[in-house]
This record gives C-alpha cells, sequence and structure tokens, in this order.
C-alpha cells in the first residue's frame, strides 16, 4: 500500500453531491482530491451509445464498473430470508455520476416538505401519522435552503419558468433559462389538466432549453433518461461543477479509484481513506476532511464496513442509527389508448413534460382520506422501441397477429401518465449488511429491509384514479394501470440510512450534512433525506451539498484536523 | 449558431445529413405494402449459430415466427433475424440463460415428439400456437419423457421459458441492428421508429408529425455492441 501526500479533503464519489461540493471547496481555495469508482467519460463516449439496451431500461452498461456487481439484496420484513432485488432501478458510476444519466427532473422541496411532522400534526393531528412511520421534521427548512437552490439553479444551469406553479415556495429570482418547448402530448395533455381545474405547469429541467453556459441547447434526441448527454446539454456535475472545480486547479480527479475504508485515529477522528485503482494497486489517502458522497448504498454500507476501535459498530455509528429510515420513491403509471393519434414519442428530453402539483405533499386537505402526503403527476412521452413494444392494452394479445398488429397499428398511440409517490419513513424499513450474499471482492452486499404499508397503498389508490380521470380528459378511449403502486426495494431514488437531524440518537447528521459523531466527516446526498417527498431529489441533494460545502470551508480549520 | 455551441458532434453531423440522404430507399420497404415473403430476405437462411445447437436454433426460430409472425404487411422475428440477436447474447449478457434455453427448447421438442411431429419446428401453425398458448398459462405441468431414462418439467409450468424467449424476441427485434436482430429495420418500421436522430424540431415532435425514416444504427456513429 502506497501511502500519498495528504490533501485538504477527499471526496469519495464525484456524482451530483460530491461534484457540487468540489465546486464549492476549490473556489474557496481548497485542495481536494476527488476518488470516482467509475471512468471519467466525455460526450464523446455518449455518442456512440444512443443504444436502448445500453441504457438502464436495458442493460445499465454504465453501471458495469460497479452498480451491477453490487446490487442490494431485499426482503420485506426481517422473517423473509433475502433475495436478490427483484425490481431495481439502477444507478450509474462515472466522474459526474448519475447527474449523467438522470432525467434531469429538477426541483426545489416545497416549505411543507421540511415540516413534515408538525405540519401534519398541526393539520390533521397526531393520530394521522402511521404507527410504525419515524416521520420527522428536517433540520432545515425552505427559507434557510432557498439561497442554495439559487445558486445551484444558476451554476448548474435549470430550465423553468418561476412561479408557473402556485403551489411552489417564494424564490428570489425566476430560472436561468425558459422551460423546455412542449411536446405534442404535453400540450394535450396540459388542455386536459386545466380543463379539470389543475394547475399545470412545464416540468423545471436541469438541461438547456437554450445555449447557456458554453453549453449547447436541448437537441430532443431522445437518448436521455437513462443515458450521458452526446450533446453536453444535459446539466450533469461533470460539464458543470467538476469542469469548474478542475479549471481552479485545486480538484485533481481520480477516475476508477474505488475507496474500500474510511480511517479512524483514536480520538474518533477521520484521517483519509484507503482506495484500490483499476489495476488493483491499494493506496492510503491522508486528508484533513472526508466527504462520503457516494450514493445511499455505498454511503452505508461504507460505514459499516469502516470499524474500528472507536467506532465498533461502523463510523459514524455509536448511536446504531446507520441504516435507519430507508426510503425509496412508488411510482404508479397509467396508460391511454389515443386511437387515431400518432403520439410520436420516440423523441424529446426526459425532462420535457408537464406537471400538476395539486395533489403533492400537503397541497390538498386530506381530511378523510387515510393518508398522508402525495405525489406529482407528470405527462412525457419519450419512449424507445422495446419500452414502446411492452405498452400493448390488456385485451390486445402479448403475442402472436393480434400483437404484431397492434405493433404495426396500435403502438404509436399509446401514451402514459406516472406518479411519484411520497413514501414514509418507517422504523421498519432499513438498510444493514447482508450476512451471506457477497460482492466480487467478497464484501457484504447491502441487505434491504422494505416494504410498503397502507398510508402507501391508499396513496397509491388515490392517486391512480387521478391518472386515470386525467388520461381520459386528454381523449384516451380505453386506459389501463400500467405501473401499480409496489416497493421498489433498489431505487436511483433511494433516501435514507444517514438521516440529517439535531438529535444524534435519531439521527447521523447534522444541519450541515456534518456527522453527529465525527468531526472532520460530511455524509452527502439522498442518504441524508428525512422525507422523500414527491419530488426528484437531486436539486435538493445540491443545495444541501452547496451548504454544506460552504460552511465546511468557512469553518475549515475549526473543522478539519 | 455561436461556433462554441454545437447540435453535432462533427462526425455525427457529416453521418446524420448523409443519412437522410439515403433513407428513402429503405424507407418504402416495409411500408409499400407488398407481400412479405421470406425470398424478400434472402439472408434468413444463412445463419450459422454461435452458442445454440443448429436443431435448438431451428426450434427457437418455430416460436419465434409465431410469437412475432410475418404477415402481409411486413417481416416479424424471424425475418429481423431475432434468433442471431438471442444467439449472441446467450455467449454474452444473457450467458446465464443458456441452460434454460438448452433444457427447455429440448423440452418442448419432446412435447412435439408425443404430438406425433419430429419437432417443434414441424408442427403445424395451430398446433405451434397451442403449445405456447400452454406454456403463457403455465400448464405444461406433466413430467415429459426426454429419452427413455429421463424425465424433465418444465418450471412454473412453461411460463418461466415463455417469459424469457418472449422478452429476449423483443429485445432481439426491436434492439440497434447492431446486435444481431432488427435486420434492416423490420422491427423499428414495425412500430414506425426512424432510427438513431440527433435533433428533432417542434414540428417533429408534434402529434401526427411523423418522422422520416434516417434507417439509422448507432453503429453508423462508432456505436459498438457490448458482448
Amino acid at each position: 500500500m502506497k501511502t500519498l501526500p495528504k490533501t485538504d479533503v477527499v471526496i469519495v464519489g464525484l456524482g451530483a453531491a460530491g461534484g457540487v461540493a468540489a465546486d464549492v471547496l476549490t473556489a474557496a481555495g481548497l485542495k481536494v482530491i476527488g476518488l470516482e469508482a467509475g471512468p471519467y467519460l466525455t460526450s464523446k463516449d455518449f455518442v456512440k451509445q444512443l443504444d436502448e439496451l445500453h441504457g438502464w431500461s436495458g442493460r445499465n452498461r454504465l453501471g458495469d464498473i460497479k452498480f451491477n456487481r453490487e446490487i442490494p439484496t431485499w426482503r420485506p420484513d426481517t422473517i423473509t430470508p433475502a433475495i436478490p432485488s427483484p425490481v431495481v432501478w439502477p444507478m450509474m458510476n462515472a466522474v459526474g455520476g448519475a447527474s449523467i444519466h438522470y432525467a434531469t427532473l429538477s426541483w426545489r422541496f416545497r416549505p411543507d416538505d421540511f415540516n413534515i411532522r408538525t405540519g401534519t400534526i398541526r393539520r390533521y393531528g397526531e393520530a394521522a401519522i402511521p404507527a410504525d412511520a419515524a416521520l420527522a421534521d428536517w433540520p432545515v427548512n425552505y427559507d434557510e435552503l432557498e439561497p442554495y437552490y439559487d445558486k445551484v439553479e444558476y451554476a448548474i444551469g435549470v430550465s423553468g419558468k418561476g412561479g408557473s406553479n402556485p403551489f411552489e415556495g417564494p424564490r428570489r429570482r425566476d430560472y436561468p433559462m425558459p422551460p423546455l418547448r412542449p411536446s405534442g402530448y404535453a400540450r394535450l395533455a396540459e388542455k386536459a389538466m386545466r380543463a379539470l381545474g389543475y394547475h399545470p405547469f412545464p416540468q423545471p429541467s436541469a438541461i438547456n432549453s437554450v445555449n447557456y453556459d458554453g453549453r449547447a441547447a436541448c437537441s430532443y434526441c431522445g437518448f436521455c433518461a437513462g443515458f450521458g448527454c452526446w450533446n453536453d446539454s444535459k446539466s450533469s456535475t461533470l460539464v458543470t461543477a467538476i469542469r469548474r472545480a478542475e479549471a481552479t486547479g485545486r480538484l485533481e480527479v481520480r477516475p476508477l479509484s474505488t475507496v474500500t475504508r474510511i480511517l479512524t485515529n483514536d480520538q474518533g477522528q477521520t484521517t483519509g481513506v484507503h482506495y484500490v485503482d483499476a489495476s488493483g494497486e491499494t493506496y492510503e489517502q491522508p486528508a484533513r476532511f472526508v466527504i462520503l458522497s457516494s450514493y445511499v448504498y455505498e454511503n452505508v454500507r461504507r460505514l459499516l464496513l469502516s470499524r474500528s476501535d472507536y467506532f465498533p459498530n461502523g463510523l459514524s455509528n455509536n448511536h446504531g442509527q446507520v441504516g435507519k429510515y430507508y426510503m425509496s420513491h412508488a411510482y404508479v403509471g397509467v396508460m391511454g389508448l389515443f386511437p387515431g393519434l400518432d403520439l410520436n414519442a420516440f423523441n424529446g428530453a426526459g425532462g420535457q413534460s408537464v406537471v400538476i402539483d395539486d395533489f403533492n405533499g400537503d397541497a390538498f386537505d386530506h381530511s378523510g382520506l387515510n393518508f398522508i402526503r402525495g405525489a406529482t403527476i407528470n405527462a412525457a412521452t419519450t419512449n424507445l422501441p422495446i419500452a414502446a413494444a411492452n405498452t400493448h392494452p390488456p385485451d390486445v394479445p402479448g403475442w402472436g397477429p393480434g400483437y404484431k398488429d397492434w405493433l404495426q397499428h396500435g403502438a404509436r398511440s399509446v401514451g402514459p401518465l406516472y406518479a411519484q409517490v411520497e413514501t414514509l419513513p418507517y422504523h421498519s424499513n432499513f438498510l444493514d449488511l447482508d450476512p451471506t450474499h457477497k460482492d466480487f471482492r467478497g464484501e457484504p452486499l447491502v441487505r434491504v429491509t422494505y416494504n410498503h404499508y397502507e398510508n402507501e397503498k391508499r396513496a397509491g389508490q388515490f392517486i391512480a384514479d387521478k391518472l386515470t380521470q386525467i388520461i381520459k380528459k386528454m381523449g384516451a378511449s380505453q386506459s389501463w394501470l400500467a405501473l401499480p403502486t409496489m416497493p421498489i426495494p433498489v431505487n436511483t431514488h433511494a433516501y435514507g440510512g444517514t438521516r440529517m437531524g439535531h438529535d444524534p440518537a435519531t439521527s447521523v447528521v447534522n444541519a450541515y450534512s456534518i456527522s453527529h459523531e465525527v468531526p472532520n466527516l460530511a455524509i452527502l446526498g439522498g442518504s441524508t433525506f428525512v422525507s422523500t417527498t414527491g419530488y426528484n431529489p437531486t436539486e435538493t441533494i445540491q443545495a444541501l451539498s452547496w451548504r454544506a460545502a460552504e460552511h465546511i470551508a468557512q469553518h475549515f480549520d475549526a473543522l478539519a484536523v | 449558431m455561436s461556433k462554441q455551441y454545437r447540435y453535432f458532434l462533427p462526425l455525427a453531423r457529416r453521418q446524420f445529413i448523409k443519412g437522410l440522404g439515403s433513407a428513402t430507399g429503405t424507407v418504402m420497404f416495409a411500408r409499400a405494402g407488398t407481400v412479405w415473403s421470406q425470398s424478400a430476405a434472402g439472408e434468413v437462411a444463412a445463419y450459422t449459430p454461435r452458442t445454440l445447437q443448429s436443431v435448438e436454433l431451428a426450434t427457437l426460430k418455430a416460436i419465434m415466427a409465431r410469437l412475432i409472425p410475418a404477415d402481409a404487411h411486413s417481416g416479424g422475428a424471424v425475418e429481423a433475424r431475432a434468433y442471431v440477436y438471442v444467439d449472441r447474447a446467450l455467449s454474452g449478457f444473457h450467458a446465464q440463460h443458456l441452460p434454460t434455453y438448452r433444457s427447455g427448447l429440448a423440452t418442448l421438442n419432446a412435447l412435439a415428439q408425443k404430438q406425433g411431429a419430429a419437432s417443434v419446428e414441424t408442427l403445424s401453425v395451430t398446433d405451434r400456437d397451442t403449445l405456447i398458448a400452454r406454456l403463457e398459462a403455465g400448464t405444461v405441468t406433466e413430467p415429459i419423457e426426454l429419452d427413455k431414462k429421463t424425465f424433465t418439467l418444465l418450471p412454473e409450468g412453461g411460463k418461466a421459458l415463455f417469459t424469457l424467449i418472449l422478452r429476449h424476441t423483443i429485445e432481439g427485434t426491436f434492439s440497434d441492428p447492431m446486435y444481431g436482430g432488427n435486420q434492416q429495420f423490420i422491427g423499428w418500421q414495425l412500430l414506425g421508429y426512424a432510427g438513431v436522430q440527433f435533433y428533432f424540431s417542434e414540428q417533429a415532435q408534434a402529434i401526427n408529425g411523423r418522422q422520416a425514416y434516417t434507417n439509422r444504427s448507432i453503429a453508423d456513429f462508432g456505436g459498438k455492441p457490448l458482448p
């Protein structure tokens, strides 16, 4: 093992969160080493990958180097043996992380998301909270995070229309770019949503709607969610934050470098990390401050595997909180058949959609509904051939002449509505190390213990009814439930495991994402989330990362070792 | 457009424009309403499998021919050579499924022999459809004699095998032609998918705003099929 020269900060995982932290820390003058398990890819690689099988709905080749080799196992409860997860919505590994292949849906959470517990009790009483739910308020509120949402929207590049969503929190200024242009299908959906009295608005999206920051406007090529952007239009950290950080000369990116252990001294401080490179060579990288920003599963696993005398149950786990309050977004999908309409869906951007927030969070009165929270509802058509071939209505056979006929005459007339359903944190949903299943290095996989409960089922049914109502209004002659609400144990929208909070007895990190137990360790990403909300996580992950990095830089000498 | 911005990488742009020019010849291929015949795709018979035995390949083709059949309008899974996709994938990404194919296809031929045919391939179309429907329903639950000494059972009454073959047939028919299936863009043209394209105008995204066929595979832009 080679011991390398000490640096100010080592970042473990250079993705959506770590990339933003690198930008802020290097701008403040700190020297940063970014260790990324994945390769350093560019648009020259992505232009050769416009191939449905390459993407995440196919073979997820961008996850080959790490994620695909360590997919967590799953069990619904503690009495059922864990098995390889039957449902996997996959992550990827590269410099820039999953901000390379995400659909770019870029949201600010709403004010009521941050005080989910007290707000629920105030409006519906304590009895409205399910018995096993570990519902808690966030240790930050919307007003504290608003400046960082603004910084992220401008530094990363988000397209949208401020004020178009009547349910959003106050914002200091509009988005830096106008929304993506609506597709034909989005126009159809918008009209129906408005006719029903809802409040449709263009999806805020981290992709260039116009040329911005030296990067080209989106060309609507159709290879968006699940693919790297060949045109550098997508506002991944690869082409924004990391590019800027490298330009300072203070960020050294080390791709294909997998961290195996976070090191601690006898005072419970981190001293750096061990990592292994592509050739199998191992290194010790000393650092004054460590930022763990891989992903929910790997954040938890790396902490649990970094045991020491000071932390016998895993790093930052002396209160037994690492792995707790695991959450995963739920979805509902309804398809509609629009006879005679060619919906023309083989194109477009992942965030090119129309949305309503009318049934999300606490935007509507839940009295008498027997569930809390809700979902965002989204109309987007972007589709690719293999996926399209699997959208036949239930009364059309799935093979044979009838199927063939539908492929030819019906497939282009099927359009979806999707909802992203907020799920609650429960004491019975958690992550730990699988005692039997191991990865290719011989390390235990993460074991996901996760299930849905009544709140998720009732919310899912309520939202499915809304989807059906909207798609009928859009003119569908027939509609069907294509994606029922079901637990997605392994998800690109996974949360919790290192929850943020004020109390070390019920959380792992504080409001600045710094470990309660390790003063010079920060943990970034969805693993710090207190609730899922109905929104996509990335912009909030980045706002929290910015706020954390700014705090670390401002107090560096007090925090660092 | 200022020079620092780009819609197309230089290579992609050249290829794209070239693609538009040459596309029309093939566009008409599946859309002209001509009666499809095997002879229209002369090379169909000429594939030597790299993973499956030739009898296994013939059985697979006989099933695929019914899953997405050729008809008066266009070719189906066999004409698209989805079996080439599967045969290659069984040595690569789907290698873990090879044992399922091996035992499953042998079992299906044994079933066909019980019905007096030499193999699935020689079953009548009606008998093949009946067999596939039984697999889909998971009702092939009886022990099947493979030879004098060996009996076998299909997992889930055949449903698992059906699901696997159908899934791979769809993948093969509709994936990029560089993987071996979707030859002559038969699958994509069936769905009206125009091929890889780097830019769409607002009009091109409108409802009923159908695309001109580019008939481009990502291989035309440097893409390579990973195993």
